[in-house]
């Protein structure tokens, strides 16, 4: 839910993914404006850094609330690293619980209103996808050398099949990223836009009788509840992936 | 921390803790994943996703081979056979919780699917 507050016509409910130019910047021939999309990501950042260091400077030995919650998201990304990589993944923590806390934090930002949600930006996800693919992608060579090669050949597969079965595993790897960027952009345009759409039935309802008015408005507490469902489970999920993507890089199968 | 005015069994203490972390370890060493599979709805979406890129991918990478090679809809042909394999082999690895690049029987290389629950089982 966002720019309702932006340009005259925004009632689409299309118009709360608009991006729009807030501070004009051009550096060369580069366009480097400071759109809306830019500040929220740079304010998701913020709060994630403060989340993670300020609540934590205490250093309490039992934890007070906020520190318990910053320490409950740590194990959580440490426990999924465990979980889906193995021991050798740790040296990728960092990265995985950068990550997961900023997806989460964009996602979580976005269902406040007037706020908008970044992660609804296919360049945005596809950006996050594809650094993981690329990063993964560069471990399983420095791991295996060329031998990341046979990652393409399934075991058991006989010779004859060779030059199908090659150019399908290629092609299924080459997809990994835009399936993992996709999901992530299609999860949240879709909430976003259906929590839009049922929140526009509410007031011309409720112009006429307020008992029809109060369906879509049920409606809309729920699909809200849902989207915060749904936010964290998609930083999980992309995050969770990540980390798969990771343990076939670093174990190959 | 050391332990030098604590009971005297501290160090017993130690050793049995010690003993039930390495049990854990390997217990879960084999990395199960947890596969986030959720609802119908959520795992319908993923496999439509699935689905979709998959096609997208490779219509796009024959278009570009095409309009490379000027060899107008060859390979955009061949590619959109190969897209949809890759595309149901990645379904079919969804749904079975297989990694990458294995075919075999669901039980051998098997990520426990649906085992653990799905992610709020933390």
């Amino acid at each position: 839910m966002a720019s309702e507050a932006q340009g005259a016509g925004g009632h689409s409910p299309l118009a709360q993914f608009d991006v729009t130019k807030i501070v004009d910047l051009r550096i060369g021939g580069l366009e480097l404006h400071i759109t809306n999309s830019a500040i929220w990501m740079m304010v998701a950042t913020a709060l994630v850094i403060v989340f993670t260091t300020v609540f934590i400077s205490r250093r309490a030995m039992v934890p007070g609330r906020m520190q318990s919650l910053v320490e409950l998201s740590y194990e959580f990304v440490a426990n999924m690293i465990k979980d889906n990589v193995g021991n050798e993944g740790r040296p990728y923590f960092p990265f995985i619980f950068t990550l997961f806390m900023f997806i989460l934090a964009c996602n979580l930002l976005g269902l406040l209103p007037y706020i908008f949600t970044v992660t609804s930006q296919i360049v945005v996800t596809f950006g996050l996808a594809f650094v993981v693919f690329i990063g993964v992608t560069i471990i399983g060579f420095i791991k295996h050398g060329l031998g990341f090669f046979k990652f393409f050949l399934p075991h058991g597969v006989p010779g004859f099949l060779a030059p199908l079965v090659i150019p399908i595993e290629v092609l299924s790897y080459l997809i990994r990223p835009v399936s993992l960027g996709l999901r992530l952009f299609a999860n949240l345009t879709a909430g976003h836009t259906m929590l839009k759409v049922f929140a526009s039935f509410i007031v011309p309802l409720g112009a006429f009788y307020i008992l029809p008015a109060a369906i879509p408005m049920a409606a809309v507490i729920g699909l809200t509840v849902l989207e915060f469902a749904i936010a964290f489970l998609q930083a999980y999920v992309f995050a969770v992936l990540s980390c798969i993507y990771l343990h076939d890089a670093i174990h190959m199968h | 921390m050391t332990q030098d005015n604590g009971p005297p069994d501290l160090s017993q203490l130690h050793k049995r803790i010690a003993a039930v972390r390495e049990r854990e370890e390997a217990r879960t060493r084999p990395d199960p994943a947890k596969r986030a599979m959720t609802s119908g709805y959520g795992m319908a979406l993923r496999l439509a996703i699935e689905m979709v890129a998959a096609l997208g991918v490779s219509v796009f990478l024959g278009f570009w081979i095409d309009k490379e090679l000027k060899m107008a809809p060859l390979f955009m042909i061949i590619f959109l056979i190969l897209g949809m394999g890759a595309g149901f082999i990645n379904v079919y690895r969804t749904v079975s919780g297989l990694t990458h690049g294995s075919l075999r029987g669901p039980n051998e290389n098997r990520r426990d699917a649906d085992k653990n629950g799905g992610p709020g089982g933390e």
